[in-house]
């Protein structure tokens, strides 16, 4: 028979007992105070509504009921004065616990102090050690919180253990007479919540780590261990399971519950902010819950000891800057919110983990976990310093143009974000630091430099000289580390002619051509037949084609049909040219004919038409070649260059999906040799 | 069987598992006895062997996570936190894990004494993490004692693997 069954009978047995009246027992009580350890742990609202129906059953609300009976009109008539004394105390931690009045808690404290000489018993042990934690909650005097947690392990928990395992084993633990034995499952319920939920509720969040070895011992086949007393979707289990596998995971600070439950805290409240972003925009509402989430990130961060948790924290954290900086642009809102997290301090979080990747790296945190989970770390925190750095520099190329008078401003600080993550990404870009750089990172360099590029090149209004040259420089930087983007080229030809320099694309383009049309990692992707190879191969067939490469450059798409028309064109002139061509060639045989005549009708003038026409046959043959030339040139490179009009759109879909597998390709390839730039530029 | 019976039986078991629970220091002493108060009454076969088998056991994997998280604060420099947590396990081994290793019989019976020294050998790990090497060295003197002639038996160490007690002994002194 489980907890629930035996408060339904004793509910009827209640039922049917007279309503207490004031300064009588009520029976109802009771048997509620008795088997408070069952719904202790409830929310104030639940546990107003559950007391109030109890309220109901026995004809008079607790908190009438304490003030008659415990108070007002005692003595009473029972003479169990230990019993009485435990009850009054769990009926002021109930009204203390729904109507949160810390008179009621002082009461209870009171009360229970009184059974301070009678803590053998496992009963009032435990109820004393959880008002004492309850106060300690309120006074937000984490130390002895603590103490109190750890009592009721040491006097309570491990004592009925035993006891309670031998009884459940005969099914016996739950009969009537076991007592406060059957509440273990209770017991366990509640300590759990007491530490990793009401804690966080009263804002203890800081030197609650001793508690973390009962939180593992309560994880470890304590907690949602009886379903048949405790459902599991009324366990903590879940939670639990969730901390525990913070604590032990690289995202914790070596074990630390303080910090594990101060980021899971941090993480609810970033989560709530988001649902309002979604749901309101930026109102006040949602800025009131975006510092809200930043303060509970800073709380994190002050109590990481280790490098693990700061880069656990930053991890996070960086995503709500991102998120806000997106949101600005989107709803067009310009709003000032304090951070004190910055991506440069990331930079510097990340760049410790990386100093320490040779050796050493299991004393910044990561002794608990393996080196993989090391690293997977920082490609984490790397993919979000980079995510944060795009959304934050977009923002800016966002906002050049809503004030164009400020254009060159902002696109200058564009450039300067895209620019330090550029200087980040080819500081660590190496033989013997890649490992730790997420695939999508090479990406995410092609889109600096091609912001770069943009800020200066398109966004801003007077750039200088140097500036200009930065852009081109940057546009070639880009086509190395993702050739694959055909819109990029127009832009370089589109750049370098705002400046009067469109005759060094050629020159630009050719190495990154060579690079693609040599580089063994995308032959054997394409050989393998891995992920968009055939799309891949299309563009490495015309980026082998020079003519092609200035098609890329020089065509724009919406030029097609003018080019096949063009083209069409040039087919009528040959076939007009070979008309020509032929009728010249007739008429010049007829005038050689004519010329060996043993008459000639005028010598001279003869001679002169003969000359004529054969140069004009010579100029018509000259012109001929030409055109066949220039139609097998496009008769080529024309279908190439249609044919890369359908590669469109990888590269929105790479920004899209970080585990995109092209990104896999992007790094072989850039670790396999860029000629013509240093990776360490 | 009936209410009556089953009460006295929870009495009797309550009482037995409360004296087990009492610090060793309330115990009487046994002048002129060979054995220890606990041999006498202790259990040997039955629900009683399964009970102390299960305790032990749940111990056991208490010892492990108390040393997880000895070792935790001690690589996270958190002083506070290892010394209070230092005081609560130390008074759990002398409350409830010292009274139950106290029996000498468990150390011979076929059927506990695989957990019994592995037991003995995490509580001597736990104060090695509590920087208490002397009364580390005591256990693991105690268990030279008691398992002496069966140093070849295996016992679970180090934690996740399996090796010969002498040699887990031999790791433990050494500092491992």
């Amino acid at each position: 028979m489980g907890i629930g069954a035996r408060l339904g009978l004793l509910a009827l047995a209640c039922a049917i007992a007279n309503a207490a009246s004031a300064g009588t027992e009520s029976t109802v009580w009771s048997g509620y105070l008795d088997y408070a350890y069952v719904y202790s742990s409830a929310d104030s609202k639940a546990l107003g509504e559950r007391l109030q129906g109890y309220g109901n059953e026995a004809g008079i609300s607790l908190e009438r009921y304490v003030a008659d009976y415990f108070e007002t009109l005692a003595p009473h008539e029972s003479g169990d004065e230990e019993t009485l004394t435990r009850r009054k105390a769990i009926a002021y931690l109930l009204l203390h616990l729904s109507k949160g009045s810390p008179d009621s808690l002082e009461a209870s404290v009171k009360a229970i102090t009184g059974l301070a000489h009678r803590l053998d018993r496992h009963e009032n042990a435990y109820w004393y050690h959880y008002i004492l934690a309850t106060r300690a909650l309120e006074r937000g005097n984490a130390g002895d919180f603590v103490q109190e947690m750890l009592d009721v392990w040491l006097t309570v928990v491990v004592p009925l253990e035993a006891t309670y395992q031998t009884l459940d084993n005969l099914s016996l633990s739950d009969e009537p007479n076991s007592g406060f034995l059957a509440a273990l499952p209770y017991v366990y319920e509640n300590t759990a919540r007491m530490i990793v939920l009401r804690s966080q509720e009263k804002g203890v969040d800081r030197d609650l780590d001793p508690l973390g070895a009962i939180v593992r011992l309560l994880y470890d086949g304590r907690v949602g261990a009886y379903p048949e007393v405790i459902p599991a979707a009324a366990s903590s289990r879940a939670y639990l399971e969730r901390i525990v596998g913070r604590m032990d995971g690289p995202e914790s600070d070596v074990g630390s519950l303080t910090f594990t439950l101060a980021l899971l805290e941090a993480s609810k409240h970033h989560e709530h902010a988001r649902g309002l972003l979604a749901r309101d925009g930026l109102g006040a509402e949602t800025q009131r819950a975006l510092r809200t989430t930043t303060g509970a990130y800073e709380v994190a961060f002050k109590r990481a000891h280790t490098v693990e948790g700061q880069c656990a924290v930053y991890t996070r954290v960086l995503r709500e800057i991102g998120e806000v900086y997106v949101a600005k642009q989107r709803l067009n809102i310009e709003i000032e919110l304090e951070m004190p997290f910055s991506i440069e301090g990331a930079i510097g979080v990340w760049a410790t983990l990386r100093a320490a990747m040779p050796e050493g790296w299991e004393a910044l945190g990561y002794q608990n976990v393996t080196r993989e989970q090391y690293l997977d770390s920082m490609r984490r925190l790397f993919e979000e310093i980079q995510e944060t750095s795009l959304n934050v520099a977009d923002y800016y190329l966002w906002r050049s143009v809503q004030e164009p008078q400020r254009a060159d401003e902002h696109a200058r600080a564009a450039a300067r974000v895209y620019g330090r993550f550029l200087a980040f990404f080819h500081q660590y870009a190496t033989e013997d630091g890649k490992a730790a750089l997420p695939d999508s990172a090479y990406f995410a360099a092609f889109e600096s430099s091609k912001g770069v590029g943009n800020a200066l090149l398109a966004y801003a209004v007077k750039p200088t000289a140097a500036e200009v040259g930065l852009g081109t420089d940057r546009y070639r930087s880009a086509l190395l580390l993702f050739p694959f983007d055909r819109e990029l080229w127009p832009a370089i030809t589109a750049g370098l002619g705002r400046h009067g320099r469109q005759s060094e694309y050629a020159k630009i383009v050719r190495p990154i051509a060579e690079h693609v049309t040599r580089s063994r990692a995308l032959s054997s992707w394409i050989e393998g037949g891995e992920p968009e190879a055939k799309r891949l191969a299309i563009l490495r067939s015309a980026l082998a084609d020079s003519e092609v490469l200035l098609y890329m450059g020089f065509a724009e798409s919406g030029r097609i049909p003018e080019l096949d028309a063009e083209l069409a064109d040039l087919k009528t002139k040959r076939e007009s040219l070979l008309r020509e061509i032929a009728e010249l060639g007739a008429r010049r045989d007829t005038l050689r004919t004519s010329s060996r005549d043993p008459v000639p009708a005028a010598a001279d003038s003869g001679a002169d038409d003969l000359a004529d026409v054969a140069q004009k046959l010579a100029d018509a043959e000259a012109q001929l070649l030409r055109t066949e030339q220039q139609i097998a040139a496009r008769s080529r490179a024309l279908p190439l260059f249609k044919a890369t009009l359908q590669t469109d759109g990888l590269a929105q879909e790479m920004r899209a999906r970080r585990d995109h597998p092209v990104h896999v390709l992007l790094r072989r390839m850039y670790h396999e040799g860029r000629p013509g730039e240093s990776k360490h530029e | 069987m009936n209410e009556r019976t089953l009460r006295v039986w929870i009495m009797s078991v309550g009482c037995a598992a409360f004296a087990a629970c009492a610090p060793s220091s309330y115990q009487p002493i046994e002048f002129g006895s060979t054995e220890k108060p606990a041999e006498e009454a202790a259990p040997l076969g039955g629900a009683s062997l399964d009970q102390r088998r299960e305790s032990m056991s749940r111990m056991y994997k208490d010892l492990v996570h108390f040393r997880t998280s000895l070792d935790d604060a001690e690589e996270r420099g958190d002083r506070t936190t290892a010394v209070a947590l230092g005081y609560f396990v130390d008074a759990y081994i002398g409350m409830h894990l010292d009274p139950m290793l106290a029996g000498e019989w468990q150390s011979r019976h076929p059927e506990l004494w695989g957990i019994d020294a592995d037991l003995r050998l995490a509580k001597a790990e736990v104060l090695v993490h509590m920087h208490e090497r002397g009364r580390a060295n005591d256990v693991l003197d105690e268990l030279g004692t008691r398992y002496a002639g069966r140093e070849d038996m295996l016992v679970h160490y180090p934690i996740g693997s399996q090796s010969p007690l002498g040699k887990a002994v031999a790791l433990i002194r050494a500092g491992d």
